[in-house]
Parts: structure tokens; sequence; C-alpha cells
């Protein structure tokens, strides 16, 4: 198993550039489907423990997203994608989606969770295009799942799924900007079965 | 919540804790984990566990206390070692929903299976359970307080009860 402790910063790097070209790609889809100009800060690289993600993001936060399975098409890389945002986030992507004014939103009904699934798929698209582009994997998602509760909560069956197999999991904080607002954003990779140790190969090959 | 001034004991995904002293034993955001809390209302000792996945590999070297059966083993043999009776523990059982709407079967199924695989260690061990709110589709923060055996349980920001 993979030493976790021992990723030095070439990796962290390595990650950057990967997330930031998917800052890029998530940017400009963003500005095109919501006619604002949309942008999204370079993100932060974290590399954490399995058991430390609610931790990081608040345990007690709501939050918001999708969580989808994403598989590479040689079936050496696969895990879970989760993009969310904390729920006042979340409330600010309904009101730019539905063009209403900001605060305008206070609870999510089904108009809203169709809007936020929207922004957490083109999200996790802009990763897979990234990971295209940078390291010339093609990753598939499969349909997303929606969901909208605790952070910690969320991340159990998560964990349940990879715990036996992997130890720490990749994650992108980063920032949505614009005139009007400002809000956090996570996209957090949980790599199955051997998938992080492949990607870090990868990396590696790419850029070193 | 927290009547009183009682110090908090936060309880990790795949740990355990016991308490002797008054306290609250806390595990947040429980999703498909279950929140096991037992106690001994004669001497006053409790333990909660945060579990993770229902019944442990054969591997030896994978045993856990993110498992079921690991977790509630040990605490029950440590609490027994703390001078707990059998007879005299009960237990209150939290947490196992099914927080995706959709996903891959193994996903979909694992908080119902960790809640039968603590009914089922709990029937063997012969520990009644008094208690318990699990299940459905929202993951829930538990507080056991040791003084009295009640159970705090808070999903999300807006209901909350007591078991």
């Amino acid at each position: 198993m993979l030493d976790w402790k021992k990723l030095d910063e070439f990796y962290i790097d390595a990650f950057r550039e990967l997330g930031n070209i998917g800052a890029g790609h998530a940017g400009s889809s963003l500005s095109e489907l919501t006619g604002k100009d949309i942008k999204i800060a370079v993100p932060q690289v974290k590399i954490l423990d399995i058991g430390d993600v609610g931790e990081e993001v608040g345990e007690d936060v709501i939050v918001a997203g999708n969580v989808t399975l994403v598989k590479d098409d040689v079936g050496e890389i696969n895990g879970y994608l989760y993009t969310f945002f904390p729920e006042e986030g979340a409330l600010r992507i309904i009101d730019i989606l539905m063009g209403m004014d900001m605060g305008t939103t206070e609870e999510i009904d089904e108009m809203g969770r169709s809007a936020i699934s929207e922004v957490s798929n083109i999200l996790a698209s802009s990763f897979c295009d990234a990971c295209a582009d940078f390291l010339d994997i093609v990753l598939l998602p499969d349909p997303p799942s929606f969901c909208n509760d605790m952070s910690s909560a969320l991340v159990d069956p998560i964990l349940a799924s990879v715990a036996e197999d992997e130890e720490v999991v990749v994650a992108f904080v980063t920032r949505f900007e614009s005139e009007e607002f400002g809000f956090d954003c996570y996209l957090v990779f949980f790599p199955k079965s051997g998938g992080l140790e492949k990607l870090l190969g990868l990396l590696e090959e790419m850029y070193r | 919540m927290n009547e009183g001034k009682n110090p908090v004991t936060p309880v990790g995904i795949g740990e355990y804790r016991i308490a002797h002293n008054p306290t609250i034993l806390r595990a947040m955001g429980l999703g498909s984990c279950v929140g096991v809390f037992l106690f001994d209302e004669k001497i006053k000792v409790s333990g909660l566990a945060h579990i993770l996945l229902p019944d442990s590999p054969n591997d030896p070297k994978k045993r856990s206390s993110k498992y079921a059966d690991v977790a509630l083993r040990e605490m029950i043999r440590e609490m027994e070692e703390k001078g707990c009776k059998r007879e005299n523990l009960k237990a209150k059982i939290v947490g196992g929903a099914q927080m995706f709407d959709f996903m891959d079967n193994e996903m979909l199924k694992i908080g119902e299976r960790n809640i039968r695989s603590v009914r089922s260690i709990l029937d063997d061990e012969n520990i009644p359970t008094i208690a318990e709110d699990v299940g459905e589709n929202y993951g829930r923060t538990m507080e056991a307080y040791t003084s009295d055996g009640r159970v705090h349980v808070r999903c999300g920001t807006k209901r909350e009860k007591w078991i």
C-alpha cells in the first residue's frame, strides 16, 4: 500500500496543475451556461487521510452536490468523484442558474436540486477533461447521485466502499468568484483499489 | 445540544470510546455508519462505537475497530474489565442511513448491512436494544449522556429528538 505521508511537493504541484486545467474548463463552461463572468480560483490541493474528509469541510456543515463513480476505459483507474458546496454556496448557485437576485433562495427544492446537480456535473466532467488533457486518460462518469446533508454523513458510504484498500483521498478546494458572489467549492477524488498509485505513476511520467 | 457543562468526548469513524465519568460521547455525522451506545446503569460505565463496516474479513491483519464485530466485541470486553456486568448492559443504536438514491449495490446497502450486523452481534451477546433511530436517508449526529443513558439525535439543522 502507498505510504501517503511520503507524497511530496512534486505530486502536490502536479495535482495543482491538473486542478488548474480542470478549473479553467469549469470556469468557461459555467460562464457560458450562465452568461456571467465566473472565475474559479486555482485550487488548493490536499492529500487527506480518508477519515479526515468530514473534518476538513467541517463535520457538521450541510453541503449539497453530487457523487459519481468514474472509471477509465482500460479498467485501471476508478473511484468516486464527490463535488459539493457548503449550503450557502449551493443556494447562491440556484440564484445564479435561475436568474434570481443573489440571496433570494432559502431552500433547496426539486428545481434547486437540478441546478446544483448541473453545476456539480460540470465540475466532474471538467476534472475528467483535465485528466484527458494532462494525463491522456479517458475517465467516464456514471450517472451522478444528488446529495444534501451533513458532509461527514455523505462521506460514510464512500468510505465504506473504499476503506478496505485505500487510505488517502485527493481534495481540490477552490472558490467561485464573480462581481456579485464568491463561495467555496470542493471536489474530492476517492480512488479505489490501487487507482491512486496508478494516477501518481501517470503524473510522474508526464511531469518529472 | 449540551445540557449543563458535561465534557464532550468525540468518537471518530472506526473508533470506540469508553467513559466512566459523566461525559457526553459524541459521534458526528453518522451516515451509513452506525453508532452503538452501550451502558451499565448500575455502575455508570458507558461505551460508544462509531462503526463503518459490517463484518471483518478473515485476514487477521485487517482486524480493525472500523468493523462492527471487532469494535463491539472489544468494547464489551473492555467494559467488563471496568466492572460492567453483561446482564446490566443495554444498547441504543443510531444511524445506518441510505445516503444516496442510486449507486452501485455494495454502497446502496451498506447502512442496512451495518444495522443487521450490529443487531445480530448484540443478539449473540445477549444485550437488549432499548432504543434506536436507524435507517431512512439522512445523516445524524448522536450525543450519549453517560450520567443517565439518554441519547440526543440531531438530523441536519432541523429535526432533533431524544431516545
